[in-house]
């Protein structure tokens, strides 16, 4: 095999670490090849298991007793979309057990249940069947997992879920239990209520902070044809751009074959 | 080679070169810790990420860097500025023109086998042309949707709130494309292209040799040829 570093010799894998060549090239050699392999090694990678999380363990708890524990929670419930949709008959929408285990575990204290409330959300929100019976957008969970707060939730849950995080998760702006349709005015998310619920963390965002829709990230072209067109813009510039430099160098390494197999150099 | 082709040159000064070595340093640890917030939730992201102590920290360490980086683009924009305007004859030779358009035309006419001669080149040619001036549009870009996305509550009391998603978009993206453009163009300009094989000293040692100022930047070495004969002609008369 050809030597790159040193035309005429056979290469070798320790030329890196011989004392032919000055420090510079060496330096510069080692930083190229290891660019090289880290992104060899970063293609290789194993994907990370699914996001959405596993059902809860079922509870013996009946919902008279959730109500007769917890008044004010179980109250907001009832008159949510969720709770409407239960006590109407509607089995699949998520009662006390569809997101809590038993109550006395007191697990929504913890860091992990806290990490965990996207994900729960996501067993319904990111399945298409669910959301398709319900009129429900299906990218709601992607949606989410695709903004700063969605990112950094996830990210922490699937590395140290016992890491204190402050990222906004479902609850923080959709409410716990008095879920209502973004359409509703009893809604926290509604229009009128939205910067409400960003200045929980966002001390002195104005009005414009709250149509920034960070929540959910959107780039489709009926919600944001402003972001719809930018993302287009990069995805037919970016492969235009770097396949033009790649032809180009593809050019000078097949005249400089040709100009070594004709035996000169022909400038 | 020739007495004379073996004599050393400066092409860049000290300050350029510490420039190169800031932007250099500045702009990998931004792709090391950038690169993986973007892809998150990629394996190879959260092994990268883990380096730094986790995402959060690598977000601290990003920052950091960002502020390297502008604090570097200010500094090179004030030295600009202040040649343009104090050194005569103005130092223009960065500046696209036609020329360099003609020049990467004819270059690739050569390439196929259309045009015998390479085209002949100043102090800089149009790949290095290229490659600075994206530097220049991606650190401008990169860094006014970087501020607006570290400081969003401020930014949306001036700007409007849709530009907090589209500087996300903006900034994701252009890293991509800057880090595919330092993978591909400025490691071959720098690295692969003929007679840098395996790499181009000058920017760090800050000299070339006159055959290779010669054999790539024929009109730059014929100026200075020139000014030199005219200086001793000029010596020789006194």
């Amino acid at each position: 095999m050809a030597n790159l570093h040193h035309p005429g010799k056979r290469w070798a894998p320790v030329m890196h670490l011989s004392k032919e060549g000055n420090d510079l090239k060496r330096v510069a050699c080692l930083c190229v090849c290891s660019l090289v392999l880290l992104i060899a090694l970063a293609a290789c990678a194993p994907p990370l298991p699914a996001a959405v999380a596993s059902a809860p363990p079922t509870s013996a708890v009946t919902a008279e007793q959730w109500a007769e524990r917890y008044p004010m929670e179980y109250a907001q419930w009832a008159a949510s979309v969720h709770g409407v949709a239960y006590l109407a008959g509607d089995m699949a929408a998520p009662g006390c057990t569809g997101c809590h285990g038993d109550p006395a575990g007191g697990e929504t204290r913890t860091v992990p249940f806290r990490l965990n409330i996207p994900a729960k959300c996501g067993r319904c929100h990111a399945d298409q069947q669910v959301t398709a019976k319900h009129g429900l957008p299906n990218d709601t969970y992607e949606s989410y997992l695709k903004t700063f707060h969605g990112a950094t939730v996830a990210y922490y849950r699937a590395t140290d879920p016992a890491a204190e995080r402050y990222e906004a998760v479902c609850s923080d702006c959709h409410a716990a239990h008095a879920i209502h349709a973004p359409s509703d005015a009893r809604s926290s998310v509604a229009p009128a209520n939205l910067l409400r619920a960003c200045v929980k963390c966002h001390q002195g965002a104005g009005p414009a902070f709250a149509t920034t829709a960070d929540g959910h990230f959107r780039t489709d072209r009926m919600a944001s044809p402003l972001l719809y067109v930018l993302e287009l813009v990069y995805r037919i510039g970016i492969p235009l751009i770097i396949g033009a430099m790649l032809l180009y160098i593809l050019l000078d390494i097949l005249h400089r074959v040709r100009s070594r197999a004709g035996g000169g150099n022909q400038s | 080679m020739s007495k004379q082709g073996n004599t050393v040159v400066l092409r860049f000064a000290a300050s350029q070169r510490i420039e190169h070595i800031l932007l250099m340093v500045s702009f990998s640890m931004l792709c090391l810790t950038g690169l993986p917030q973007r892809y998150s939730s990629a394996g190879w992201a959260h092994a990268i990420l883990g380096v730094f102590g986790g995402l959060q920290q690598a977000r601290t360490v990003h920052h950091f860097f960002a502020v390297v980086l502008i604090a570097e683009a200010l500094y090179h924009a004030v030295v600009v500025v202040c040649e343009l305007i104090l050194v005569r004859p103005r130092p223009t030779a960065m500046l696209p023109g036609v020329r360099d358009a003609r020049d990467g035309l004819a270059s690739v006419a050569f390439l196929l086998g259309l045009r015998t001669e390479k085209p002949r080149y100043d102090r800089y040619d149009f790949r290095q042309k290229v490659e600075y001036w994206s530097v220049i549009w991606g650190t401008v870009v990169m860094s006014i949707t970087g501020l607006i996305l570290l400081f969003p509550v401020y930014a949306t009391r001036f700007l409007p709130g849709v530009l907090l998603p589209a500087s996300k978009i903006v900034h994701s993206y252009e890293a991509v494309l800057a880090f595919l453009a330092i993978v591909t163009w400025h490691l071959y300009i720098a690295h692969f292209a003929e007679g840098v094989l395996p790499f181009d000293s000058s920017i760090f040692t800050g000299k070339t040799t006159l055959e290779r100022m010669k054999e790539q930047h024929p009109l730059e070495y014929e100026q200075l040829v020139a000014k030199s004969t005219a200086t001793e002609a000029g010596g020789a008369d006194r």
